[in-house]
């Protein structure tokens, strides 16, 4: 499924990519593109195969090995997003083994991780591919990560590991996360009894519910436990024995000191620009330095803790001591970095009193704390008239016996209301108070089961580089959970622990010389006069009055400030040797504070190194830095505040008490968060713990140079809600899909000593993402000193947008000017208004160019076909005209009919009727019939060769020349070849022939013309060789004597062609003499023949064959002759007649005709 | 490229072959390809028969109704295989002379009723001649075929006066010794060029009529 972009302005899903919203055009966030390697493509971040080439984008070979990080001007906080980096669902890095054990399990137990085998969880299934019901498995989640009613995930895990989804998570912790959990604060189930908050959560939902309405966003107290002020409850605790104000002074919230009443009010327009934020986190909000502001409000309205230490407010209800004590001195206890920021800002006026003036040692019942103490483990009223009045207030809410702060909380019911909501009940009280104190005890144990560490021996318990593990056996801190650092007012009491019970009782002492006489050397502190006044006296009678069958302290049933200060009793050591040394309470401490100050790792690295605090900050994306270091961001007011204060009270340290000075030092001991405090004391049993005349030795040198470090571990002194969220147990996110730096973060952390995390502890990545508000000064000067961030779009590879989609980019992102569109607007016609008109009219317009067509040209020969066209298409037409005018009078059949009758009666009047043109024969002949009986005469006696190439159709002409040439050649005894080229020649032949006395020798026919007379040619004649075959036939000898004998060729034909083969192919081949019988018809083309000598002689037709026979005599019958071509003279004059007529007839139709026109 | 090349060259080769063999008289070489060529024209007057014989018989095979050239067909065939069979018999004696009869009382006067209808046809031609066009060349033969016509019906009638037949018998042999023969010899001489001509081509290989 693509991954959409969410509209920040609407929420309307946009696709990846887009720049602005398509619902509302708000610009969207940037989002990343994956430059495909292989095609050059930009895809989605989400997609994991080109959208172009399906090529994968990522590679998934297993990252190469960790190398160092080349350089670069960048900050490797940055450089730690190279997205895409894993699959959706893929943990990638995150392996388990290296997930933190309180990650991986949730409860913390350090011995329980190092002893519980690790789970491989191997490559965790991505979330997509997860059925509903494996979805719906909340198996491996804390139970307050799940919301059983909705069945729906508390934290979805992301598909991809983007910088889209860290600012996305980021922002939907800010609006989502912190209400889910706000209601899950309000959840019974989460924060009832047994229920997984921490406990100053329980009592503060408890107490919301309570008082039957939810926590107020502003009215609520900070998630803090805010001890002090429970001193100022209406309620009265029913089991004051429990109250362990030292403990409750441990994690003193500054904020709660000077937080003025009229904090909902005077923050109603914050809070109203917070509404998204939970209830409870809205309390964590109020930056420090609006505190400060408002302090004079605060003061205006009661006198508030400075006013009443400094003795400017008023004084009534304040002990004597705490007005006495004055300003302390802010220079010995400024925090090096407040210092630095406020030596010159800030005044003691904006300390507290308190702080800045050392109470009155006169009146200072300091002593009487610990006697107050051990009149609560004894009885609540031996507690509360011991305890002083101001003391009271902190520690106590017995608000009868506190009257002083009873009438300050009276008089603001908002302000009692918030010691009201943290107000339990009695069991509920006692269970915390037993947690609070159990850390004590816990600490002890731990403490005095572990060796000192020579290698930290000397080291500041910040410093310490590794945090001793708690033994296994502490089965109470283990099951409270509650393990951390010592504080360093505390932790001074734990050399003690390191010796041996012989010596308890000289180090005790020498504590209590630190504790209440020379903790401010040299200055002239009012503290160190009032520590001198403190007698040791008072300090034993306090804990003589223990009762003798006072138990153990029992880390569970005892407040464990107790165990420690009864280890100021010698003869309480004496007494009871199984009770808990102040070793082991000041071990208990140290898991309480290891317990509620969440993670100390990376507090434990930064203290140690500034180095690898900044390599820490660097290796987190800047989005994260911050939810990392939430109390340098969220908390850093707070913090500053608290800086402050305290820094005025190490100015006035001097005048401090010794306990108080430690006190005023205890924020840089907390925030040390170090469990080899313990083994750092041990190193240095013989040190005396707090000299008299300075701050002990072993503190001065555990001190870091560079103080300002400890700003930002201020916050971690107290327990707050992110200390308990950081908690957060590992198994519950064990299957999480955490980002690089958590996982970083956890790695980093695999032995610490967190060991019995409550599961209702809030992860810190949770809590800290919602103080994002505003970075701590400290960080911020930090983060000003480091090289500026580029937004991580900028570090990400930049991706070869293709030039035609740069050329799309929006003018206003490029900046290039546009150019405006050269459209004008349509002035006139239909389209008036419309923009961008293609203008038609100048086309229209522009004149078109005439091409010239080719010319056609005509030439002379063109122009004749045509007209002899025209004129026979005219003259066609016109003779038809005239034929149907002829047809007319004589129609067409007519004419033919009557030539044809005309025709038909001459022949038949020639042949039947009498001879009209009868006459004498004709005698007369021509040369050529002269030479025909020439060459029959000179043939006479040898055979002639007689061709007779004509048909029956030429018979009536031919045949009377063909009988008389027959009888001639008869008459003169000469042999008769017959031959033809044609069968119908050959058939003539023998009919012509069947009356000769001589019977004739028949070749037949020749067949090929020209060839057949050219094979009988060379069989002719004289030839030198005989043909005893012609065209396959045999020739019989007489036919072959015949042949060479041959006297005379005659070729009786009507045919040209006929009679030119014989001329062309026996010609001349021979000498023998060719004469000719021919037609009328045929007489002119045989006459060049006989012209040239080609021929011999020439009958042309039935005159000369008549004339011939009538001049030299015939044999034959000549009549039929005679009537025959009387005949053919009459047709043949009919014919001429009849043209002559038809001529005459047609002009004279011409010619009338024409005069039809004319007319 | 056979199709046309082998004919090509057994043209050329003949063509010349001949030609040397009449050039030099060699009869042998001209008497052998004389024979071959008379064979082959025996062939293909033997192939022309059957092929004639067969075209006509597959029209008279079709499925048409008898009717128009179906007819001429069945003549012509019927005509062919009837002579065929009379040569036969008369080769084997069973009839004498049957094939001259079938010549003479058939095809003899068949012809020359076809040759007598040639007077009529040149006289209605004539005539309508001058219908159709009345040019000087129509008219000079209209006047030349009247002349001779003339000419030819008054050379032995003794009708007409000695002389205008004497008249008529000059201008005849006028017309025809010096106007007709002039004229056939120019077409002869023609027809020589002509045939030289082609034989060159032939020779040559640029007249292909047997690839046609």
């Amino acid at each position: 499924m693509i991954r959409k972009t969410i509209c920040q302005e609407c929420n309307t899903p946009n696709t990846p990519g887009g720049k602005f919203c398509s619902n509302c055009g708000a610009r969207l966030p940037k989002s990343t593109s994956i430059m495909c390697p292989r095609c050059q493509t930009p895809n989605p971040s989400s997609n994991f195969y080109c959208d172009s080439c399906g090529s994968r984008l990522i590679q998934e070979e297993a990252p190469p090995p960790e190398q160092p990080a080349p350089e670069s001007d960048l900050p490797t906080s940055a450089k730690m997003f190279s997205l895409p980096s894993r699959k959706p669902g893929d943990t990638g890095e995150l392996n388990a083994e290296n997930v933190m054990d309180w990650l991986m399990s949730g409860q913390g137990d350090a011995t329980d991780a190092n002893a519980k085998p690790k789970t491989d969880t191997g490559k965790l299934p991505r979330l997509s591919d997860l059925t509903p019901d494996q979805r719906g498995k909340t198996d491996d989640l804390p139970a307050w990560l799940v919301d059983s009613d909705s069945q729906e995930f508390l934290i979805e895990a992301p598909e991809d590991i983007t910088t889209e989804h860290f600012l996305n998570m980021i922002k939907q912790i800010d609006e989502e996360e912190r209400k889910k959990l706000t209601g899950m604060l309000s959840d019974p189930a989460l924060t009832g009894k047994g229920g997984k908050l921490p406990d100053w959560l329980q009592e503060f939902v408890q107490s919301a519910e309570e008082t039957g309405e939810k926590p107020a966003p502003k009215a609520t107290p900070p998630s803090k436990p805010q001890p002090g002020k429970r001193g100022t409850s209406s309620q009265p605790s029913a089991d004051a024995e429990d109250l362990d104000w030292l403990s409750e002074l441990g994690p003193l919230n500054t904020d709660m000191l000077a937080h003025p009443v009229e904090q909902p009010q005077s923050r109603r327009p914050q809070s109203e620009a917070d509404n998204d934020l939970p209830d409870w986190l809205g309390g964590l909000e109020p930056p420090n330095t609006e505190m400060l502001a408002r302090r004079p409000s605060f003061a205006a309205d009661e006198p508030s803790i400075d006013a009443i230490l400094s003795g400017e407010g008023p004084t009534e209800g304040i002990p004597d001591w705490l007005a006495a004590t004055g300003a302390p001195d802010t220079d010995r206890l400024s925090h090096p970095v407040t210092a630095a920021r406020f030596d010159e800002e800030e005044t003691e006026e904006d300390y507290p009193e308190w702080l800045v003036r050392p109470p009155d040692t006169s009146e200072l019942a300091l002593p009487a704390a610990p006697k107050q103490v051990e009149s609560a483990i004894a009885a609540d009223s031996l507690a509360k008239k011991s305890v002083t009045d101001w003391l009271a207030g902190f520690e106590d809410d017995d608000e009868e016996e506190t009257a002083e702060v009873a009438e300050v909380a009276e008089e603001d019911d908002e302000f009692d209301n918030i010691f009201a909501e943290t107000a339990v009940t009695p069991i509920e009280e006692t269970k915390a108070r037993k947690t609070l104190t159990d850390w004590l005890g816990e600490l002890s144990a731990r403490d005095a089961a572990e060796p000192p560490d020579d290698e930290t021996a000397e080291e500041p318990d910040w410093l310490s580089p590794s945090e001793p593990e708690i033994p296994a056996e502490d089965e109470t801190s283990l099951r409270f959970g509650m393990t951390g650092p010592l504080p360093d007012w505390l932790d001074e009491l734990e050399p003690a622990n390191a010796k041996p019970a012989s010596n308890e009782q000289t180090i005790m002492a020498g504590m209590l010389d630190d504790l209440l006489g020379p903790a401010l050397p040299e200055e002239t502190f009012p503290a160190e006069e009032i520590a001198e006044e403190i007698d040791e006296a008072m300090v034993a009678a306090s804990f003589s009055e223990l009762p003798p069958d006072a138990q153990p302290l029992n880390v569970n049933e005892e407040p464990d400030w107790l165990s420690e200060l009864a280890a100021f009793d010698p003869n309480a050591v004496v007494v009871d040797e199984s009770a808990p040394t102040a070793m082991e309470t000041t071990a208990v401490t140290d898991s309480l504070f290891a317990d509620s100050l969440v993670d100390s790792t990376w507090r434990d690295d930064t203290r140690r190194d500034d180095t690898r605090r900044d390599d820490t900050l660097q290796d987190m994306p800047d989005e994260v830095e911050t939810a990392v270091y939430p109390f340098d961001s969220a908390g850093d007011e707070e913090w500053a505040n608290l800086d402050e204060i305290l820094s005025d009270v190490n100015t006035e340290k001097e005048e401090l008490v010794d306990w108080l000075d430690e006190f005023a030092d205890m924020p840089d001991a907390a925030l040390a968060l170090d469990l080899s405090l313990a083994a750092d004391d041990e190193a240095t049993p013989e040190k005396p713990l707090i000299s008299t005349g300075e701050l002990p030795e072993w503190i001065a040198s555990l001190r870091p140079e560079d103080t300002s470090q400890l700003d930002s571990l201020l916050p971690s002194a107290l327990p707050t809600a992110e200390d308990n969220l950081y908690a957060i147990a590992a198994d519950e996110l064990g299957d999480a899909d955490l980002p690089e730096w958590l996982s970083d973060t956890a790695v980093s952390t695999p032995e610490k000593p967190v060991t019995t995390l409550v599961g209702a502890e809030l992860p810190i990545w949770i809590d800290t993402e919602s103080d994002l508000g505003e970075p701590s000064s400290e960080l911020a000067s930090i983060l000003a000193d480091l090289p500026t961030a580029p937004p991580p779009e900028d570090l990400l590879q930049k991706a070869e947008i293709p030039q035609w989609i740069q050329d799309l980019k929006p003018a206003e992102l490029t900046g290039k000017p546009t150019a405006a569109p050269d459209f004008k607007l349509e002035t006139t016609g239909p389209l008036a208004g419309m923009p961008g008109v293609v203008k038609v009219e100048p086309i229209v317009a522009m004149p078109r160019a005439i091409i010239p067509a080719d010319q056609f040209t005509i030439t002379k020969e063109q122009q004749q076909q045509a007209r002899l066209l025209r004129q026979l298409v005219q003259e066609e037409h016109q003779a038809t005209a005239q034929t149907h005018a002829v047809g007319t009078a004589v129609s067409k059949n007519g004419l033919r009919l009557l030539l044809a009758a005309l025709l038909f009666a001459a022949v038949v009047f020639a042949l039947l009727g009498p001879d009209i043109l009868a006459g004498e024969p004709p005698s007369s002949l021509s040369a050529a019939g002269e030479g025909v009986n020439t060459a029959v005469t000179a043939a006479a006696g040898q055979p002639v060769l007689v061709a007779f190439e004509y048909t029956p159709a030429m018979a009536g002409e031919l045949d009377v020349a063909a009988r008389l040439l027959l009888s001639q050649l008869q008459d003169n005894g000469s042999q008769i070849i017959t031959v033809s080229q044609s069968a119908g020649g050959t058939a003539v032949a023998e009919t012509l022939t069947q009356s000769q006395a001589n019977p004739p020798i028949h070749i037949g026919m020749l067949v090929g013309e020209a060839i057949g007379l050219r094979q009988l040619g060379n069989c002719l004649g004289s030839q030198p060789t005989t043909c005893a075959t012609l065209q396959g036939r045999s020739l019989n000898a007489d036919t072959q004597a015949a042949l060479q004998d041959l006297g005379l060729i005659i070729v009786l034909t009507g045919e040209r062609d006929s009679l030119v083969n014989w001329l062309e192919q026996i010609d001349p081949n021979t000498d023998i003499p060719i004469i000719a019988g021919v037609t009328q018809s045929l007489g002119p083309v045989a006459a060049p023949y006989y012209a040239s000598g080609q021929l011999h002689g020439l009958l042309n037709g039935l005159p000369d064959a008549i004339a011939l026979a009538n001049r030299y005599g015939s044999s034959a019958d000549l009549t039929q002759a005679e009537a025959q071509l009387s005949a053919q003279s009459l047709i043949q004059l009919a014919a001429a007649l009849l043209l002559i007529i038809g001529a005459l007839v047609l002009a004279a139709n011409r010619n009338k005709s024409s005069t039809t026109q004319g007319q | 490229m056979l199709k046309r090349g082998i004919p090509l060259i057994i043209a050329i080769s003949f063509g010349g072959l001949t030609l040397i063999s009449l050039l030099f008289s060699i009869t042998e070489i001209s008497s052998l390809i004389l024979e071959w060529a008379s064979f082959l024209a025996a062939v293909a007057l033997l192939l022309g028969a059957i092929n004639l014989l067969s075209v006509h018989t597959h029209r008279l095979a079709a499925h048409r109704p008898v009717g128009g050239q179906n007819i001429y067909s069945a003549a012509l065939v019927i005509s062919m295989l009837v002579v065929f069979g009379l040569g036969m018999t008369d080769l084997i004696g069973l009839t004498n002379n049957s094939v001259g009869v079938v010549f003479n009382w058939i095809q003899a006067p068949l012809e020359a009723a076809l040759a007598s209808l040639l007077a009529f046809f040149l006289l209605l031609s004539g005539i309508r001649l001058l219908q159709r066009q009345r040019t000087i060349a129509s008219i000079l033969f209209l006047a030349t075929a009247v002349l001779i016509l003339l000419s030819n019906a008054f050379i032995a009638s003794p009708i007409l006066p000695q002389s205008i037949s004497s008249l008529f018998q000059q201008l005849r042999d006028l017309i025809q010794s010096i106007i007709v023969t002039s004229g056939i010899r120019g077409i002869l001489i023609g027809v020589a060029l002509g045939a030289i001509t082609l034989s060159i081509r032939l020779l040559l290989g640029l007249e292909r009529p047997y690839n046609k």
